[in-house]
């Protein structure tokens, strides 16, 4: 199998004022593509961090990432925004779409990004649409959608440039159960019919049993 | 209630620049708004100083006019009201000459007892020898034309007084306050009052009385009765209050029009930053209510935060506005009162303090409470769990209003009657800017639907969605407002003062001649001797008359010139629409008249119309038969009428027609009349002197424009500021999906450019509304000017917006590309 992310001798840690936290402590973790990662561990164990290190929205105190056998640490800002938009997809907790663009914007957005022109993805939209059932509610913005909804709007969004990688984080902590059980079910889904490699962070076991692979975190380490 | 108030210092400390702002906007406002009430009891005082240097206090003045027997007459008719008077003074003027080297020089010579000038019009010496008693050969001159010839105090000077050469002792050299207060060329001079009777071969008679009522509410009746006791004489007030009035609302007026406007800006400036306080601290108000505290003592915590600012802003701005007063005293200041160190001492008391400082506080009170009134009516579990929404939605019938609004206030103007012009019109550019303000959401939308695709060409997708997040965006709506209020603020003081400017060198446009000589007595054969002069190639002799009231009007002609129908159409250059010759011919046809358009405007004059003059002879109808342009209230008639209705038998200018030496024809005409001292202008100087004084009082109107728009830059970058802060997170959202910085910062600036875009055009087009009340309000004030639109120099105020808001988006946007993503994507 071949590994799309490559984490090695990862350490991370924060100076707060005087003191020095050490967040996340000799991480190594290879994730092949096409695996479904469960991140789990209690609250301020690191695996929120370690995560938005993988994507590239935070910079580790040392040690190697690599995405798809590309150095992070090697990349500068332009090389790394390319990244996030063409390798990564990123779906958040409290869903972070942009409130005053509707939902076929939204998920067009990687795609305003990286320059493309919104025409050619029209089929691609319509296609992602129906996958997250949003076909009718296209046209509306964030504040008219439930939470499960917009959640689907912030997965159609980390779809719509075929990323390599789905990034997750606490993808199903701000719902429902039963919306919950929705969004898992979509994100197998796409894991298993789109063959994308998916990275999640969750408190919730029965969100981290849709993974293949479950990596405990606990007080800075891979358990 | 302690822990209230801490709570509030400690919001108003963390926020430092946005309190500062808020502070800043109620200073300014209260101090423009101090400066304003207070201006007009300086420029009153500046007018009196002006003028009562010939009558001081006093209240009624009689004198000769041409139906007066002799020009001298006695004081005992006034005499008997003495008791009802504070004092009577009799005087003698006259004329003297004083011949200094090769140069003769013109005096207006006043014979008074000193001791009544101190009780009228006191006199100050800086230097004084034997002054009393004051009789005889003694002389007290101005302190300037000492200078100027050399005299000194205890020495002689010889002069010519109305024909008779004495030499007379300088007693005394006079400060230039007063009657000492010489304009332009003008020399002044007191000799004792038996010294002028000699002259005049008179014992107690006086050519001019001055007298002051004990009671002031009894003037009128004196002025009737004096009318009937001096029926062939001139009896008048020495000065009206509609005078005063008309020279006070003239530039007063325009003060508190551009005040309006500032309490606006800054009113807006405190409403969106209340908007936004009372947001914040809706989690700790949540707090404070879920203990129990009641919704009025949570108010009390925000109204007392718009106190405090209204109170800090409010005193600041009272003291800050006496050095406001000072800068507008000194430009409105005429300068040959500054030239003559007359500087005008600032007029204010606690009244104008008091009333400044509560405008503050008021201004401060009245903007938060909208807000306030708002976050309370949220019920207490949604502030509890805050879940507030944050976003504002715009009703849709706001459009309407606005533009109801803004078409009205266009409208309305036209059929105001110029009784209430100032106010009503005043109103009506209130009405514009609200309306600006309730259009702009909609607008701003709309605008961005266009630029949308303009942009995505221009710009790539950053520019598109740079567009899409404006749409809603209420920030950027505040921006664009405050702008557009801004711009059209500045853009009107500007166009306006262009205008005038121009208005009064076009008013200069219709003498169509170089030289303007004016003499004693200047009959046929003065003019004669002036085309004999070397360079002088016609002359028009023109008999003028003065301040001719309309009957039952309140407005008089300042200027009636009579035209010669052969020569009219060679010196005068009359916009007659092509008709000129047939106009003119018709002047002699009969008691016709030919009015400038601002007569016209004013009183709303058509060809046709009959109005009636009181001319010396009596009453006397006379039909308008063309209109000129000019901004002057002026008037041609036949020389021939002017003669005998109004009694003329002088010219009171002779106009010239000069070689292309305008200089040294002027020379030559003063040489060759020497003995009977011409005073001789060139229209090119009598134009920059007008020019001069008026660009004084533009540029204090100017600097009150630019107040306008540095709060409303200060807003703009607060409005920035908050702006990004509350985007933050959608930023970092931004950035997760791939966004690189310099796409942010791209996307921010392009922003930022669309809001100086609309704001700019809004504005310019706001600043055109307010231009077209404008002339209206002038109307009001007697002055009605047409206004010349520079639609090229829009462009540049366009330009001006798209700036201002660029640069004040560089700092929050610079910022804003370099967040920190993951504590940006948390935040909520």
């Amino acid at each position: 199998m071949k590994p799309v992310i490559e984490v090695k001798n990862l350490f991370k840690t924060y100076n707060l004022g005087s003191t020095c936290v050490d967040v996340l402590k000799d991480i190594n973790i290879t994730i092949n593509k096409g695996e479904f990662i469960s991140i789990m561990g209690p609250s301020g164990s690191g695996k929120s961090t370690l995560l938005y290190i993988i994507g590239g929205l935070d910079k580790p105190t040392s040690g190697s990432i690599k995405i798809n056998g590309n150095e992070l640490s090697s990349m500068n800002d332009v090389e790394e925004s390319e990244m996030r938009r063409r390798d990564i997809g990123f779906v958040f907790q409290f869903y972070n779409l942009i409130p005053n663009l509707n939902v076929e914007e939204n998920i067009l957005l990687p795609i305003l990004l990286d320059r493309k022109k919104m025409k050619d993805y029209k089929e691609k939209l319509e296609d992602i649409l129906g996958i997250v059932s949003l076909w009718e509610r296209r046209h509306h913005t964030p504040r008219e959608l439930s939470g499960g909804q917009q959640q689907r709007v912030a997965i159609a969004r980390a779809l719509i440039n075929d990323p390599e990688i789905i990034l997750a984080d606490e993808p199903i902590g701000n719902l429902d159960s039963k919306t919950g059980i929705e969004v898992m079910e979509l994100l197998r889904k796409i894991n298993l019919e789109r063959q994308r490699t998916i990275v999640q962070v969750t408190h919730s076991r029965e969100a981290a049993d849709y993974g293949n692979r479950i990596i405990n975190v606990k007080d800075g380490r891979v358990s | 209630m302690a822990i209230i108030f801490k709570f509030m210092i400690k919001n108003i400390l963390e926020k430092k620049l946005r309190s500062i702002m808020i502070i800043f906007s109620i200073l300014v406002s209260s101090a423009l708004f101090f400066s304003t009430i207070a201006i007009s009891k300086n420029l009153e005082e500046m007018y009196l100083k002006q003028i009562s240097k010939y009558f001081g206090s006093a209240e009624i003045m009689i004198s000769q006019n041409d139906n007066s027997p002799s020009p001298f007459f006695s004081p005992k008719g006034a005499e008997k009201y003495d008791d009802s008077m504070e004092y009577i003074v009799g005087a003698l003027k006259g004329t003297g000459f004083y011949k200094n080297e090769n140069q003769s020089v013109k005096l207006d010579i006043q014979g008074v007892d000193l001791d009544d000038m101190e009780k009228m019009n006191p006199i100050v010496l800086a230097e004084k020898e034997n002054t009393y008693p004051f009789n005889g050969k003694k002389i007290i001159i101005s302190k300037k034309t000492a200078e100027k010839y050399g005299l000194k105090v205890g020495t002689t000077m010889e002069l010519d007084i109305e024909g008779t050469y004495n030499k007379y002792f300088i007693c005394g050299i006079a400060e230039p306050t007063g009657y000492f207060l010489e304009y332009g060329k003008e020399v002044c001079a007191v000799v004792p009052r038996d010294s002028m009777e000699g002259i005049y071969g008179i014992k107690g008679n006086v050519n001019v009385l001055y007298l002051k009522t004990k009671n002031i509410a009894q003037k009128d009746f004196f002025l009737r009765e004096l009318s009937s006791e001096y029926s062939r004489y001139q009896v008048r007030e020495t000065l009206t209050n509609s005078e005063r009035s008309t020279f006070v609302n003239r530039i007063s007026t325009s003060f508190r029009l551009m005040t309006i406007v500032v309490l606006f800006i800054s009113m807006f400036i405190i409403y969106t930053s209340f908007r936004v306080i009372s947001m914040e601290r809706m989690p700790v108000i949540g707090t404070f209510r879920s203990i129990g505290a009641t919704k009025s003592m949570t108010n009390m915590v925000l109204t007392s935060e718009s106190i405090l600012y209204g109170i800090i802003g409010g005193s600041l701005g009272s003291i800050s506005g006496i050095g406001i007063l000072k800068v507008m005293v000194f430009f409105i200041t005429p300068s040959w009162l500054k030239e003559a160190n007359q500087y005008i001492d600032m007029q204010f008391n606690a009244i104008h303090i008091i009333g400044g400082f509560l405008v503050g506080l008021s201004m401060s009170v009245i903007s938060s409470i909208i807000p306030i009134i708002i976050a309370s009516k949220y019920p207490i579990k949604d502030v509890v769990l805050n879940k507030i929404e944050k976003n504002v939605s715009y009703k849709s019938n706001r459009i309407w209003v606005g533009l109801l609004l803004w078409v009205g206030a266009l409208i309305i103007p036209i059929f105001i009657p110029s009784s209430i012009a100032i106010i009503a019109n005043t109103i009506c550019a209130v009405m514009v800017i609200v309306g600006i303000i309730l259009i702009i959401p909609k607008l701003t939308n709309m605008t961005i639907v266009m630029l949308q695709e303009l942009y995505g060409v221009l710009f790539g997708n950053e520019g598109i969605l740079s567009a899409k997040n404006l749409r809603n965006n209420k920030n950027m709506i505040n921006t664009i407002s405050l702008l557009s209020i801004g711009l059209s603020a500045f853009l009107m003081i500007n166009t306006f003062s262009v205008s005038l400017i121009e208005a009064i060198a076009d008013s200069f446009g219709i003498m169509d001649f170089q030289i303007q000589v004016s003499v004693e007595n200047a009959d046929r054969s003065f003019e004669s001797t002036l085309r004999s002069i070397d360079g002088v190639l016609d002359t028009y002799g023109a008999y003028e008359a003065y301040s001719v009231k309309i009957d039952g009007k309140d407005e008089e002609i300042s200027i009636i010139y009579g035209a010669k129908s052969d020569k009219f159409m060679d010196f005068f250059d009359l916009d007659l629409e092509g008709k000129g010759e047939e106009i003119v011919k018709k002047l002699d046809q009969g008691r016709n008249i030919i009015i400038s358009s601002t007569l016209k405007i004013m009183m709303d004059y058509e060809v046709g119309d009959v109005i009636t003059l009181e001319t010396e002879k009596g009453k006397e109808n006379y039909e308008i038969i063309g209109f000129f342009s000019t901004i002057g209230q002026e008037a041609f008639i036949s020389e021939k009428y002017l003669k005998s209705d109004m009694n003329v038998k002088f010219f009171s200018q002779i106009y010239i027609k000069s070689s292309s030496d305008v200089e040294g024809v002027v020379e030559r005409i003063k040489d060759k009349n020497q003995k009977r001292f011409p005073e001789v202008y060139t229209v090119e100087e009598m134009k920059q002197d007008t020019l001069s004084s008026n660009k004084q009082i533009m540029s204090a109107m100017q600097f009150f424009s630019i107040i306008a728009l540095i709060i409303g830059a200060i807003g703009i970058a607060n409005n920035f500021i908050v702006s990004f802060m509350e985007r933050k997170q959608s930023f970092a959202v931004f950035r997760s999906i791939g966004m690189e910085k310099r796409q942010v910062l791209k996307m921010i600036l392009l922003e930022s450019m669309s809001g100086g875009i609309i704001g700019g055009v809004i504005g310019v087009i706001g600043g055109i509304s307010l231009l077209w009340i404008l002339p209206y309000i002038m109307i009001g004030m007697g002055l009605p000017i047409s206004i010349n639109y520079e639609f090229g120099m829009y462009l540049l105020y366009i330009l001006a917006g798209i700036l201002i808001a660029v640069v004040s988006s560089i700092s929050p946007g610079l910022k804003t590309s370099k967040l920190n993503i993951i504590q940006a994507i948390k935040y909520e």
